[in-house]
């Protein structure tokens, strides 16, 4: 039988940066999850800098990175832009030749809303101020459970969707677009 | 305030025990020391009240063990458990099915995403003309009398 792992035991990690401060967006990020934000610290946000647990950050990517919480879905999607080329000779037997010429990724992120959670609201409050100040993130996802996989990079929070209806749980969508590419590590 | 939730049968019996309104819909049990209280009570499945020599009006059983379902997440979090605690009222002499409809009414309003519905009577003879099942989840919260 075929190994198989089910899907459980993520850690999504996200560290937002101010665009201007960054100014290596190919290279893998340093995502420092030794001591993430703790979920009960206070988080203010003014002119695009966050304010945790009264701790100025930098924004430049050098923070404490922040786990995202109560997580239901953290789905990475690629894509490849190709370009067609049609020689209209004999070599290809009439087939065209799709060249790959562009990447891109995106991230669909999903949970339940824990109003107190610093995860959260740095979160949204990235996710509000991405074009006013210029914000993006840089994001690690380990898992899951059993694997030490991992992918990590820069991106922009792009849509915020929330779901609310009555006698529901309160939760939320959001998209991760990437800025630059992702850097996988699989497991060894 | 933060929203208060029904996670124990203890928390359901606290609310309706202080809900005026309800219990004044609710009879009476009689002990066999001759003293009357009002019919609420949280009992296992299957277990016998004490010492009871007789009920009169809508009674109020709270389960203390429910159903339940587990959410999972893929984050490295505790799964959230979401309990259906059944509340059973029973409609015994001298009171009606109005009786009940009122009581489970007004049950059903202190408890957000609450339903009932009526099972099936108990045979005559006993006493009891109709009861209803009372479902609240645990987490939906609690609302304001």
């Amino acid at each position: 039988m075929a190994n198989f792992s089910a899907a459980f035991g993520y850690d999504f990690y996200i560290v937002p940066v101010q665009n201007s401060l960054v100014t290596d967006f190919s290279s893998a990020p340093t995502v420092d999850t030794a001591t993430p934000v703790d979920a009960a610290h206070t988080v203010a946000y003014s002119n695009g800098i966050f304010t945790v647990n009264s701790v100025a950050f930098t924004m430049d990517g050098t923070d404490d990175a922040v786990r995202l919480s109560g997580l239901t879905s953290a789905s990475l999607e690629t894509d490849t832009g190709t370009e067609d080329i049609y020689t209209y000779d004999d070599a290809t037997s009439g087939f065209n030749q799709s060249v790959a010429t562009t990447k891109s990724f995106s991230i669909s992120l999903a949970g339940i809303a824990d109003f107190g959670d610093a995860g959260y609201k740095i979160l949204r409050l990235t996710e509000q101020n991405t074009v006013a100040d210029g914000l993006r993130v840089a994001f690690k996802r380990v898992g899951p459970t059993g694997t030490t996989e991992e992918i990590v990079g820069y991106g922009t929070l792009t849509g915020y969707t929330e779901s609310n209806e009555v006698t529901s749980i309160v939760s939320w969508e959001c998209t991760l677009t990437g800025y630059g590419p992702y850097h996988l590590t699989l497991q060894a | 305030m933060a929203q208060q939730f029904p996670t124990t049968a203890q928390a359901i019996y606290d609310v309706l025990a202080a809900d005026t309104t309800f219990t004044g819909l609710l009879g009476t049990y009689e002990f066999k020391a001759g003293q009357q209280i009002t019919a609420i009570s949280i009992v296992s499945a299957g277990e016998d009240m004490p010492a009871l020599r007789n009920v009169s009006g809508v009674e109020c059983i709270i389960q203390d063990a429910g159903d339940f379902i587990k959410s999972e997440y893929i984050s490295n979090d505790a799964a959230r458990l979401t309990v259906n605690w059944s509340v059973f009222l029973v409609a015994w002499e001298p009171a009606k099915g109005a009786d009940l409809q009122s009581a489970a009414e007004r049950a059903c309003s202190r408890f957000l995403g609450s339903q009932a519905v009526q099972t099936v009577a108990t045979a005559d003879g006993l006493g009891s003309l109709v009861q209803t099942k009372i479902m609240i989840r645990s987490d939906m919260p609690i609302l304001a009398a």
